[in-house]
């Protein structure tokens, strides 16, 4: 599917659509008289037959179109067109068009064939005023007054200087509500179609060459209007003559010199008054002179035909073409609003034409001296609709040669050189910037996006009111090149603190870039102090135990939380089991093992029999191996005195189950008595009345760390009654646990930790134990701890103190 | 707020939390049945989420062994074992002959000798220590410690003298007065975020099992 990209936002439409989807721009152009230009108001436009185009306009162009066909009979050396490729604007190559005919006026006396041709030609495009047109041959040589006089029957034109609005003079000959009725015309009528036009007739000249022509114009005419000067004296003194009172003053000034003319015409186009408006036309209409002041300015500015130009513009043909079907009361009441709408109709102020210089004096007459307007006909002006310009450019331009055609010299002035983008800026100063201008363009942040082209290489605008024009702005390329991103046009403001940053970044990322060179291998070098002291260590360990020296004597300083453990244990009832706790991992049970010790063994000596149960998976084993090795002098058999219940999963919550209702914590048990193969712990004899942990006579937890304590402690405290609970701890654990040891309502009963206590006890007891056992490594393993603690004080102190005295 | 389907969720965790804590304050056979019967489920639960970290242990250690990530041949032991004792414990149950030996002898020497090497490790340690710094907090800590050792440990010679009983009564002090404070501290601290925790929980207001 086709699109059209706008030229405003670049983004595809469909093909069919007027404007832009995004952004409302219009993507088909205005073109003059194109279908898709809105017709003006009051004056509805057909761009397939009736063009907006003022009559005397189209007059023109049908001129040069039938001026076309006989010069090709009439003049071998007809001029051909400079540039035939657009070069020159429209309006311009219809001008220079229309010089030669000029040149070549009409022979004296006589009417060429080609002119009548020319004004039957003019008016096809009119149909309805040709319609209403009073053909008269009996007067063959006032035609274009006849045509004038058919077109407005009844026109009765005012005077000049009266109010339009007064007199019916163009109601009948232009279109009422075109509001672009041509007042010199009606004006014409009023006093010189009563009076003069007789005559003139009669006398076989036309009365445009008499009345438009000065005296003083007549030294400019080309031969050919020479010719025709004697005639033309006759019917303009007549027509001066005739009636010397109600010649509208127009007249007058027009048979003046042209000095005063043309002091008097300038003020009358700026005045917007009738009278002055009257030479404007006439020499806009019948001139087919080079030097017509009227169409100048239209032709010298063709972007001056602006919609409203262009409306009002078109008014006169609908009004030539409806003035047979408009009512006399229309045309009265419009006529006042037209008189002002005509003088609208012709941009003035871009007229660049200089009324007072001498060469517009001297070229006025020439302006006014219509020489071929005795065919009546409205001279040909260059055409300012497109699809006609075409037209006329392709296929007539070539006719003429305007290198060869002399023009005025204020036309060769006026004339727009836009066409081919030279001339025109003959009087410009080149474009320069102002320094302080200069100093305020942000010269880093800009950088163009399009290089602009040499002016000869620059494309023409082919569509739109540039047509014809080179090196305008096209936006369409700008907006749809793809170009990187031009950069901000201010500069970014940096703080101190950002550019540190900035700066910190960048060198972190340079960092990054750079290889990180391969560590080097330090030099390895013997852990010695590692070894050394795991040597120490070891040996003060194995020593004693292999040897039994050195031998530490035993303390004999007792911790003072013994006696009431061993005062706890010594009153247990000896019909309840004592549960034990072994929530301690494996790796602790070289301490551990010889802590409890002395304990399970002064309850096993008083007959009590234990229960144990453990949080932890490793707990049963553990318990089953200290108990079996700690029972084996008191034959402690499994089942009878000792019952291990096993491991009691669920952590703090299981804790407090299992002092709630212990039957419902533990349904199974571990290493079970075979004759117990298949049944609960709690079927065995030992377990015959606990119910509940208070029905157990002490319970003992041995823990490793503080959490497992706490939680025994915390969890078990409520359903333990009168049942004490003891610890048996780690030398690391005891000073958490003893909080709860020491307060006034303690909910740990005793605390039995370390290997010194542990000996004690076992001194108590009266046997020694493993805790006896392992006295001597203990012992030596601490005092080379010890040591080696010491000495790596020193070391560290005077290496310090060595390398300060070296700095 | 925007209330959702976590209210549910919130009603039933109050309602437990209440349930319980209630049970601590009145001996009612109600409130201990119900109390009995929500700890047995927490338990269930606790060994549920045994099983699952058992399942975790055991898949990320299949990851190594699949991926022959560095050590994968430990994990490749681990998983071994792992499964044997599993086997062994499911077939036979956990007080099975072989599952006590392979706890024993293995097992028990190896956490043993890790505890064995933190003694040694802590050794080297308080030796390196004012090697590699020192300040107040590293003389401090070095101190406590060699007084502990010293007054714990057994004397070779001077057990009975009065230096022996001074640093005796040194250790003792530091370890029920000064460690037995600061371990005060902490527990007290830890009653007071269990208490804080407790009370968010049945108050809705920390919502661990989600929104």
């Amino acid at each position: 599917m086709a699109e059209i990209r706008c030229p405003m936002c670049s983004k595809p439409n469909p093909e069919d659509a007027e404007t832009c989807n995004f952004c409302g721009a219009r993507l088909k152009p205005l073109m003059v008289g194109s279908a898709d230009e809105p017709s003006s108001a009051g004056a509805p436009q057909d761009p397939g037959q009736n063009e907006p185009v003022p009559d005397w306009l189209a007059r023109i162009r049908s001129k040069a179109e039938a001026d076309r066909a006989e010069e090709g009979e009439e003049e071998d050396d007809a001029p051909k067109p400079a540039d035939e490729g657009g070069g020159s604007p429209d309006w311009l190559g219809r001008l220079r068009q229309a010089e030669p005919l000029q040149d070549e006026g009409p022979p004296e006396g006589h009417i060429p064939d080609w002119l009548e041709e020319t004004s039957e030609a003019a008016e096809k495009p009119f149909e309805q005023e040709s319609e209403v047109r009073i053909p008269d041959p009996d007067r063959p040589e006032t035609g274009w007054l006849d045509r004038l006089r058919a077109e407005s029957p009844s026109a009765q034109v005012p005077e000049a200087g009266e109010d339009q609005a007064e007199g019916p003079a163009e109601a009948d000959l232009f279109e009422p509500g075109s509001g672009n009725a041509l007042d010199w015309l009606g004006e014409l009528e009023e006093r010189d179609i009563d009076d003069a036009s007789a005559g003139l007739a009669a006398e076989g000249v036309s009365p445009w060459a008499e009345f438009e022509t000065p005296p003083e114009a007549e030294d400019d005419l080309s031969p050919e209007a020479d010719a025709q000067d004697e005639g033309q004296d006759d019917w303009l003194g007549d027509l001066e003559g005739g009636e010397p009172g109600g010649l509208p003053d127009w007249i007058s000034e027009l048979s003046e010199p042209g000095e005063a003319q043309a002091e008097e015409i300038e003020p009358g186009l700026e005045a917007e008054d009738d009278a002055p408006e009257l030479p404007d036309i006439d020499l806009t209409l019948p001139g087919e002179e080079v030097g017509l002041p009227g169409p100048q300015p239209e032709l010298s500015a063709p972007p001056a035909m602006d919609d409203d130009t262009l409306e009002t513009a078109g008014t006169p043909e609908g009004t030539g073409e409806q003035s047979g079907e408009q009512s006399d009361e229309q045309t009265d009441e419009q006529t006042d609003d037209q008189s002002d709408e005509q003088t609208g109709v012709f941009d003035w102020d871009e007229v660049e034409f200089d009324w007072d210089s001498e060469a517009a004096q001297d070229e006025l007459p020439e302006i006014e001296a219509p020489p071929v307007s005795v065919a009546g006909e409205l001279p040909h002006v260059p055409a300012l609709i497109m699809g006609e310009t075409d037209d006329v450019l392709k296929s007539d331009a070539q006719d003429f040669d305007l290198s060869t055609v002399e023009l005025p010299d204020w036309l060769s002035e006026v004339r727009p050189d836009s066409g081919d983008g030279e001339g025109g800026r003959g009087d410009l100063a080149p474009a320069t910037i102002p320094n302080w201008l200069e100093a305020m363009r942000p010269v880093e942040t800009f950088r163009p996006v399009v290089d602009i082209e040499p002016e000869e290489e620059q494309a023409i605008e082919s569509v739109g009111p540039l047509a014809g024009l080179r090196g305008v702005l096209l936006a369409e390329p700008v907006v749809a090149k793809p170009r990187a991103a031009t950069a901000s046009g201010a500069r970014l403001e940096v703080t101190e603190r950002q550019f540190a940053q900035a700066e910190l970044l960048e060198r972190i990322v340079e960092q990054e870039e750079h290889e990180i060179p391969a560590a080097v291998a330090g030099k390895r070098t013997l852990p010695i102090a590692r070894w050394l002291v795991s040597a120490v260590m070891l040996l003060a360990v194995l020593i004693p135990a292999l040897t039994g020296t050195p031998v530490f004597p035993i303390p004999q300083r007792v911790s003072r939380d013994l006696g009431p453990l061993v005062g706890i244990v010594n009153t247990l009832p000896t019909d309840r089991p004592v549960l034990m706790v072994f929530d301690f991992e494996p790796g602790y049970s070289g301490e551990l093992d010889a802590v409890a010790e002395p304990l399970i063994e002064n309850l096993l000596a008083r007959g009590i029999n234990i229960v144990t149960v453990s949080t932890r998976p490793t707990g049963p084993p553990l318990a089953v191996d200290l108990i079996n090795q700690i029972g084996a002098p008191y034959q402690v058999e499994n089942g009878r005195n000792v019952l291990h219940l096993g491991y009691l999963s669920g952590g703090p919550s299981a804790v407090q189950l299992f002092s709630a209702a212990p039957r419902e914590a533990i349904l199974k048990g571990f290493q079970l008595p075979p004759e117990m193969s298949g049944q609960s712990a709690w079927a065995s004899p030992l377990l015959r009345d606990v119910h509940s942990l208070s029905d157990f006579g002490m319970v003992a937890v041995v823990a490793a760390g503080t959490d497992t304590a706490q939680t025994w402690a915390e969890q078990s405290h409520p359903w333990l009654g009168d049942t004490p609970l003891v610890m048996i701890l780690s030398q690391g654990a005891e000073p958490l646990i003893r909080p709860y040891f020491e307060s006034l309502t303690p909910q740990v009963n005793g605390i039995l930790s370390g290997l010194p206590t542990a000996l004690a006890y076992e001194q108590l007891n009266g046997r020694q134990g493993m805790a006896f056992s392992r006295w001597n490594g203990f012992g030596a393993g601490a005092f080379a701890a010890e040591w080696l603690i010491i000495a790596g004080m020193a070391y560290g102190l005077i290496g310090w103190i060595m390398r300060r005295r070296r700095a | 707020m925007k209330l959702g389907i976590y209210v549910v969720w919130a009603a039933v965790a109050t309602a437990t939390g209440l349930f319980v804590l209630l049970g601590y304050f009145f001996q009612l056979d109600l409130l201990f049945g119900l109390r009995l019967l929500l700890i047995q489920w927490a338990v269930l639960l606790a060994a549920g989420a045994l099983f699952l970290g058992l399942f975790n242990l055991l898949s990320v250690h299949w990851a190594k062994v699949s991926l022959q990530e560095g050590g994968w041949p430990y994990s490749a032991l681990l998983i071994l074992m792992f499964l044997v004792t599993l086997v062994l414990g499911l077939l036979f149950g956990p007080d099975y002959q072989a599952v006590m030996l392979l706890f024993r002898y293995v097992q028990l020497p190896v956490e043993a000798s890790l505890l064995a090497l933190l003694a040694v490790s802590l050794t080297l340690a308080g030796f390196r220590l004012l090697s590699r710094r020192r300040d107040l907090a590293s003389l401090v800590f070095l101190g406590a410690a060699f007084l502990t050792l010293l007054g714990t440990a057994p004397w070779p010679v001077g057990a009975d003298s009065s230096l022996a009983l001074v640093v005796g009564d040194l250790r003792a002090w530091i370890s029920q007065v000064v460690a037995a404070g600061g371990a005060r501290g902490i527990l007290l601290g830890v009653a007071l975020g269990a208490i804080t925790t407790g009370l968010r929980v049945l108050l809705a207001s920390d919502r661990p099992y989600g929104d």
